[in-house]
């Protein structure tokens, strides 16, 4: 994603290649915080903050991490320490069953969800499976680059993402049936 | 095999983690379970929908938006990635015009430069170091902390450079090329320059700091020492105390004694206090000493011809005085500007 003589640059102090380099990877860091926050000032805020920490921390990044996976936990942890907002979240309980009833296959398959309840139900999730499944999807990230991000076990990210699916799954499911929406 | 672990394998499918032993077991599970198969066609089209989430992009240019904040911060460097840029930063360019000089003129200034240069340096590295440790521990956390440091750091280096150096445009010039270059690097050259201060020809050793140190006047030290490198006047700028003044940095905020060799090697002056003792080199016995002024004394020069010793008192007023010393009449006299 970004060159890593471009990263060298700005960590030996070249200013103008931090700045390109912050370019480049504004709309990733804007993208995380967008779906994190589903809000897009605070997202916007947020990305900010981002690169200007990016910006100051730029000589602490080490080449042993990836570069992009350095700016996914730094934007990540703003959106989760400094927005944290005291709103509900739905309970992901590990035991939770998932045919809670007989369901019409075809008919669901065959409707799409809307975008709008996908973010919706995205931004139900507790912070940490929600920071999962964005950096999964939008960021196309593999398990082990996920659990780089955020600090989390191996087994904790795919655990997290495995049960904001069947989270998600049945939000948008009741959506679709004209239940709850957003 | 229960429907959960098969969720499990459904999940690790969408993600292609899957081997192929396992995916045979997955369709051969949905193949006999409705639910199972329902729940995987719902969740293979939930994982297709949240790939396809818009990308969105942020309605302005955010990097532009914090461009003012970002003049403000100082980004944090690698300690050890500003090697390649002392020489770009050397040598301004208004030194050139200045080697047409008179030679005798140059090498005296030069020296001087030299030794400004590479006494702001060393007290850069040293209010550099007090300062640095509280702003980086803080950092990221209060980025004005960063800029206040950064400041402080400034204001001191001008003024070292200013009280240290008796000659105004080249404490500037030496100041110019450390702010600009504000790096560890310097720093480490700084550090690297106490041990070539402690060899016996200070004049030499002045020659090499500089040419580390920002190399201001490089070319120009370079003719003249490389020719007559025993005639260089010797100057002892107040990091002549060697390293242990550098080792602990708020000791290092107070001089060492100043002290400065006269070029034939003959006296040795040194600043105590409010006055100057001037010693024989040979025996150390008592030559002179000075009057005691009405302020610190910040520079001591010898003349090239090592009979006169020049000195500067900084008045608490901010003032500066100008003294000279002939050692021929042992008398002092206040020198014009």
């Amino acid at each position: 994603m970004v060159e890593p003589g471009l990263i060298r640059a700005a960590q030996s102090g070249d200013r103008d290649a931090l700045i390109t380099l912050l370019r480049e990877i504004e709309t990733h860091v804007y993208r995380t915080a967008y779906y994190i926050l589903n809000n897009e000032q605070d997202a916007m805020d947020a990305a900010q903050e981002a690169l200007i920490r990016i910006y100051t921390k730029i000589g602490s990044y080490e080449e042993k991490a990836q570069f992009k996976t350095w700016i996914q936990r730094i934007v990540t942890n703003i959106c989760i320490d400094k927005f944290r907002r005291s709103k509900p979240t739905v309970s992901i309980d590990e035991h939770e069953m998932v045919f809670r009833e007989k369901q019409n296959v075809e008919d669901e398959v065959l409707s799409a969800y809307a975008v709008q309840d996908i973010r919706n139900a995205i931004d139900k999730l507790p912070e940490h499976h929600r920071a999962v499944v964005v950096l999964r999807y939008l960021q196309d990230f593999s398990y082990n680059e996920i659990a780089d991000s955020l600090d989390l076990p191996l087994n904790t990210v795919k655990s997290y993402l495995f049960r904001a699916r069947q989270q998600l799954q049945t939000l948008l499911h009741d959506y679709q049936k004209g239940g709850v929406r957003g | 095999m229960t429907c959960q672990e098969v969720i499990e394998y459904m999940n690790r499918q969408l993600d292609d983690d899957l081997g192929e032993h396992e995916y045979e077991i997955l369709m051969k599970h949905t193949r006999h379970c409705p639910d199972c198969a329902a729940m995987f066609e719902r969740l293979k089209k939930l994982s297709e929908e949240l790939g396809n989430l818009p990308h969105v992009m942020p309605k302005y240019s955010l990097v532009d938006a914090i461009l003012p904040q970002l003049e403000q911060v100082v980004p944090f460097r690698q300690p050890e990635a500003a090697s390649v840029e002392m020489s770009p930063a050397a040598a301004p360019a208004p030194q050139q015009a200045r080697r047409a000089k008179e030679r005798h003129q140059l090498r005296f200034r030069a020296i001087t430069g030299i030794i400004a240069a590479s006494v702001a340096a060393g007290l850069f590295l040293v209010s550099y170091n007090a300062g640095l440790f509280p702003s980086s521990n803080s950092f990221g956390d209060d980025n004005k902390s960063n800029s206040v440091a950064a400041a402080d750091v400034q204001s001191d280096t001008f003024a070292a450079a200013k009280q240290f150096s008796n000659d105004g445009n080249k404490a500037e010039v030496g100041t110019e090329s450390i702010e600009q270059d504000g790096s560890n690097e310097t720093m480490r050259s700084a550090g690297n320059d106490d041990h070539v201060t402690t060899e016996e020809d200070l004049g030499i050793s002045g020659m090499e700091s500089g040419n580390s140190a920002g190399g201001s006047d490089g070319p120009a030290s370079g003719d003249n020492s490389g020719s007559v490198p025993g005639e260089a006047p010797s100057i002892a700028g107040p990091n002549q105390g060697g390293g242990e003044s550098f080792s602990d940095p708020n000791e290092g905020l107070v001089p060492a004694p100043l002290q400065a060799v006269s070029s034939d090697g003959s006296y040795i002056a040194k600043a105590a206090g409010y006055v100057i003792h001037v010693y024989n080199a040979g025996d150390n016995s008592d030559v002179y000493t000075s009057k005691r002024r009405n302020g610190k004394i910040s520079t001591l020069l010898w003349s090239d011809d090592s009979k006169q010793l020049t000195y500067e008192i900084q008045l608490e007023s901010g003032g500066m005085e100008r003294y000279v010393i002939d050692m021929a009449t042992l008398t002092e006299s206040k020198a014009a500007h």
